[in-house]
């Protein structure tokens, strides 16, 4: 080939090294496009990552206290000590820290050695240290200069009251997925408030290099959880709890469980299951038994208990009043394929005696006279067969069966709580029902939630339902205080100064075997309020199994009856007897006589706020809204004042007075003020009239509203006052 | 000889030492920039200088009397390189390719690779035969060999490779068959195909950042670390960058390595897709420019070695920037002008000289 043409050909491939050269171009044109167009938002953050270190700061788990403020659970800043096992500089090293920090945190010191050798560079040691362990150990740290070992702080949960109120507070585990101790609720209200107890861990962003050096810090501060306020009374769940332990320890019972419920609003004063646990412990999947609330996760035949709702519903609809005539077949009825009867054989009974001595016969009568439609819906209506909602994990509804599945003879079985299986606060809520003039409220346990600035995050705001007329409930607490008074917890109840009303239940447990009612296993219990006049508390009480007596009567009345006279005491209420009254208000007329002509002289006018002396407590501190009363000095006395309160207050006149005053003068002479009758029911107007010797003349049913003699004037004794109803 | 004429002023190369100066200089603005120690950016103006002094004497003499001396050349730098296996060479970053005499240190791999396209160069335009014999292809690929296994030698995979480049722009040039050429080109394709899977087994640190590019769930963190932070400098530059003196991930030592072979990530992060592109270009720019003396030139030899010299700078430019963008594995490649290092530099610029020599010398006396 000549030159001329093979340097032709050359210079021709030379153009392929060029197209070479622009394909490359190309490829790396498109690929700055793609880092640096296309995807540079995400390495803008990837770059901003790569500075970024960020490490949480603690934020304090919010505490749960009762309804006084008293701490039921509290989070505590303690230590823990880990170790970077790659920081060690000898093997030496390594022996001094086993030997020292072992009888420290409690290894023995191969245990510990073990726990030091590896490569790992993070090794948990002991968490959550003693604070006085803690000292020692950074003191063993310091003197040997031991920079493998560090402490970080970490939050503990402590439960300072230990079992109290366990089954309702719960506990808290820690989280696996962030390894944050301690702020993770795994039962009770920890469980369900877990949101608003977690605080909001506070972080510190360090910026740092390529070698990890640091160069800048901001920080975001750590916000603390909110408090979670209960409705619980500590002191109260405290003796309840010591009591359900005694009895329990009695009776041989294997568990019991009691509730105390403000009927008016709802609140859950108290919530006791024994035995307990010590939430301290952590108790793990192993005491499931232990942790139970039975009170709301455990569904049981309420037996005699559930007549309520039979005679409720009867009543409402208008097919039995308490005075009517019952024949209760000589305690037997045969409904369906089966004969039911009663454990005393009665003829015939007024309805009222019917559920005071709770004739199962009778109460299958008014069931079959509602027919079991009508039936079921008053069921329903009280709230069996659905959840409550209080801010517990794991609330039962309930058993109720579906119409459609009900057998012939399966009214029967409901009517007296059989055939049905309900929670202990499904029964309590159907007593404050009955208790609150037919209107159900919501059962509740957390009163408010309160952020660590104080701004309030949730309030209790309880559902309300009208479930049977005032009259109706009127009625049925006349019934259940015949139980009482003359009934099957007759010689059970004993307050002194108070009414109460209830009804015994002895239900019969299934026995698994043989799916029969056991002959020997009970559950006996006992739903009620008191003071029946003016309920003030519902309590339900249940004994699990208890040997020997197994009526509620005999074994669940006295222990409402101990809790009752226990939450009365504790909260001040007015005694309400008819004999403790006329006591007392012959007793109060004798000094206010004196004390009013002693004032008189003084003040013209004192009198009115001294004066004859107040009616009731509640009346006074009515009147205190207008008037300064001299009573409040004291929150607890305001709200709710007690006896004892109105004599001390009217000792200094008694001092100066002469002694004992003619009663005739007291009784003619004296004034009486006019108490404010609103908003309360046809009985207490009726017993506050009979004391003041107050001629009252009532119109309508219901809750008073209106009364011809305005509150806080005075009257003589005798004087007509028409109270009117709605 | 040395006279300075007026011809030598007018068709002087300047376009081309201007691109290269320019190149040179957005390098040094960058070493000062991303700065792991103070005062590099001055080592390097001194670099450039020494690179200067060489390209003008490069110019001033005739290059075909440079190539009469490529043998001797050529076997100064295998022995320069097999001076570097003995207990004088020094390692540096995994790689035993430096030499030392006192304080002065080189890497003799920089220049062997030109001494060696020199004397391709010298031996194949002697060859009066087109197509290629099989003959003078084995010649050729000898004198490719004993540098190369040298440099393999020294662990400097990168380098190595190198010498390829200019071997097969030389012997295609010089009339390598077409049959030939696919042989080779299918002859890779199969070695590539049954290398994959030992390599996604294998785990020595060469099959790890071959994995660390391609494979990255396979690769271990340590050896992906490189390649995920240079990618997230170019990546965080976006358009425009992030001005220069802005870098956060060269400045903060993210990217180990940036004032060498990574020089162009902080470039990127910097000035951004605009200035990356400009860089891109001028090199580009330069290529060409070289490719169009290399058709201008009177000689064959004067062809061959621009041409050469040509595939030897684009080589270093798509692998250096392929592996700042994490398109190639990362291999001791710099980036011919910008990356810090004087022998780079100067090597460069000594062939650089060479082909404006080439140039200067285009028509006959």
């Amino acid at each position: 080939m000549r030159t001329k043409q093979k340097d032709n050909e050359t210079r021709k491939r030379l153009l392929w090294l060029g197209l070479l050269l622009v394909t490359w171009m190309l490829v790396i044109i498109w690929r700055l496009t793609w880092l640096q167009v296309l995807r540079h938002d995400h390495y803008v953050l990837e770059a901003a990552h790569n500075q970024q270190r960020s490490v949480e700061t603690l934020a304090t788990r919010g505490s749960i206290v009762d309804r006084n403020g008293k701490e039921l659970a509290v989070t505590v800043i303690t230590e823990s000590l880990y170790a970077d096992l790659k920081e060690f500089k000898s093997e030496a090293e390594r022996q001094t820290a086993a030997q020292l920090l072992a009888p420290v945190l409690g290894y023995n010191e191969a245990e510990l050695l073990k726990k030091l050798t590896g490569e790992a560079r993070f090794v948990w040691l002991k968490r959550k240290l003693d604070p006085d362990k803690s000292q020692a150990v950074a003191e063993i740290i310091k003197t040997q200069k031991l920079s493998a070992l560090a402490v970080k702080r970490e939050p503990l949960r402590i439960y300072p009251n230990e079992e109290l109120a366990a089954s309702l507070i719960g506990f808290v585990g820690a989280d696996e997925k962030n390894d944050r101790l301690d702020d993770k609720g795994l039962a009770g209200l920890e469980q369900t408030q877990d949101t608003f107890l977690h605080g909001k861990p506070g972080e510190i962003q360090v910026a740092k290099d390529g070698k990890n050096r640091p160069f800048g810090r901001s920080e975001i501060p750590a916000l603390g959880g909110a408090q979670v306020v209960t409705t619980i009374d500590a002191a109260l769940q405290h003796k309840i709890e010591v009591l359900l332990d005694e009895a329990l320890h009695m009776s041989k019972a294997k568990a019991a469980s009691a509730i105390v419920l403000d009927p008016h609003n709802g609140e859950v004063l108290a919530l006791a299951n024994t035995p307990g646990f010590n939430p301290n412990e952590r108790p793990k999947q192993a005491d499931e038994e232990a942790r139970h609330n039975r009170v709301i996760s455990w569904p049981y035949e309420p037996g005699s208990i559930f007549k309520i709702v039979t005679y409720a519903a009867a009543f409402e609809e208008g097919k039995a009043t308490p005075t009517d005539m019952l024949n209760c077949g000589n305690g037997e009825i045969a409904i369906g394929k089966r004969v039911i009867h009663d454990t005393h054989a009665y003829g015939t009974l007024t309805v009222a005696d019917a559920f005071a001595k709770s004739s199962n016969v009778c109460a299958i009568k008014l069931a079959q006279r509602l027919g079991k439609e009508t039936f079921a819906d008053y069921i329903s209506r009280f709230g069996f067969g659905r959840k409550t909602g209080i801010e517990l994990p794991a609330e039962s509804r309930g058993i109720v069966n579906p119409l459609t599945s009900w057998r012939p003879d399966s009214i029967g079985s409901v009517a007296i709580g059989q055939e049905i299986s309900v929670t202990l606060l499904q029964a309590a809520g159907a007593v404050a029902t009955v208790a609150n003039r037919g209107v159900w409220v919501q059962p509740h346990l957390v009163r408010q939630v309160v952020a660590p600035d104080a701004r309030v995050l949730h309030e209790a705001k309880p559902a309300t339902r009208q479930v049977v007329s005032e009259k109706t409930a009127q009625m049925m607490a006349t019934v259940m205080e015949r139980v009482v008074t003359h009934g099957t917890a007759r010689h059970a109840i004993h307050l002194a100064g108070y009414t109460a009303a209830g009804k015994t239940g002895t239900p019969q447990k299934v026995d698994p075997r043989t799916k029969a009612y056991s002959q020997t296993k009970f559950m006996p219990s006992f739903a009620g309020f008191v003071p029946a006049t003016d309920p003030k508390f519902v309590i339900v009480v249940m004994l699990d199994e208890p040997q020997g007596a197994h009526q509620g009567g005999s074994v669940a009345a006295p222990l409402f009856s101990m809790i009752a006279q226990i939450a009365l005491g504790d909260f001040v209420v007015q005694p309400d007897t008819p004999e403790f009254r006329s006591t007392l208000v012959a007793l109060s007329k004798r000094y206010e006589t004196e004390s009013s002509k002693e004032e008189e002289l003084a003040n013209p006018n004192a009198g009115e706020v001294m004066g004859p002396v107040a009616p009731s407590a509640e009346t006074l501190s009515a009147q205190a809204k207008q008037t300064p009363a001299p009573v409040a000095n004291n929150d607890r006395l305001t709200s709710s004042a007690l006896p004892s309160a109105n004599l001390a207050q009217t000792k200094p006149a008694q001092g100066k007075a002469k002694p004992a005053p003619k009663p005739e003068e007291a009784d003619s002479g004296a004034l009486a003020v006019m108490p404010d009758f609103r908003g309360r029911g046809v009985r207490a107007v009726m017993q506050l009239s009979a004391e003041l010797r107050l001629n009252v003349k009532l119109q309508g049913t219901g809750v008073a509203v209106r009364q011809t003699l305005a509150p806080g004037t005075r009257f003589r004794p005798g004087a007509e006052c028409v109270v009117e109803f709605h | 000889m040395f006279g300075v004429s007026r011809r030598y002023l007018t068709d002087f190369d300047w376009p081309l030492l201007a691109m290269a100066l320019l190149v040179a200089a957005f390098g040094v603005l960058e070493i000062s920039s991303a700065e792991p120690f103070p005062g590099l950016w001055r080592r390097q103006l001194v670099g450039i200088g020494i690179g200067l002094g060489v390209l003008f004497f490069v110019t001033l003499v005739d290059y075909r009397r440079i190539v009469n001396i490529a043998p001797y050349l050529y076997v100064v730098g295998i022995v320069l390189l097999a001076l570097v296996l003995t207990p004088l060479g020094r390692e540096v970053n995994g790689n035993k390719s430096w030499l030392y005499f006192g304080s002065f240190g080189f890497q003799p791999s920089e220049f062997a690779k030109l001494f060696t396209l020199l004397f391709l160069a010298y031996f194949l335009s002697g060859v009066k035969r087109y197509p290629l014999d099989l003959w003078t292809t084995i010649v050729a690929g000898g004198i490719w060999a004993v540098p190369t296994a040298l440099v393999f030698a020294q662990n400097d995979t990168g380098s190595a490779l190198s010498f390829t480049s200019f071997l097969a722009a030389t012997l295609f040039l010089s009339g390598l068959r077409w049959s030939w050429l696919a042989a080779a080109l299918v002859a890779v394709c199969i070695a590539v195909v049954v290398a994959v899977p030992y390599i996604k087994t294998c785990k020595s640190y060469k099959c790890e950042r071959i994995k660390a590019v391609y494979w990255p769930d396979l690769a271990e963190k340590r050896f992906r670390y490189q390649n995920e932070q240079s990618e997230i400098a170019v990546g965080s530059g976006g358009l425009l960058g992030k001005g220069i003196r802005g870098s956060t991930q060269g400045t903060l030592g993210f990217v180990p390595e940036v004032q060498n072979d990574f020089i162009y990530a902080v470039a990127s992060e910097e000035t951004g897709f605009v200035g990356s592109f400009a860089a891109l270009t001028v090199y580009l720019l330069i290529v060409t420019r070289l490719i169009q003396i290399a058709r201008r030139a009177r000689e064959r030899v004067g062809l061959l070695l621009v041409a050469g010299f040509a595939s030897l700078l684009l080589y270093h430019v798509t692998v250096n920037i392929g592996m700042v963008l994490r398109m190639l594995p990362i291999m001791g490649i710099p980036l011919p002008l910008m990356s810090s290092g004087s022998t780079s530099v100067v090597a460069t610029l000594f062939g650089l000289g060479l082909a404006i020599s080439v140039r200067l010398r285009r028509f006959v006396n």
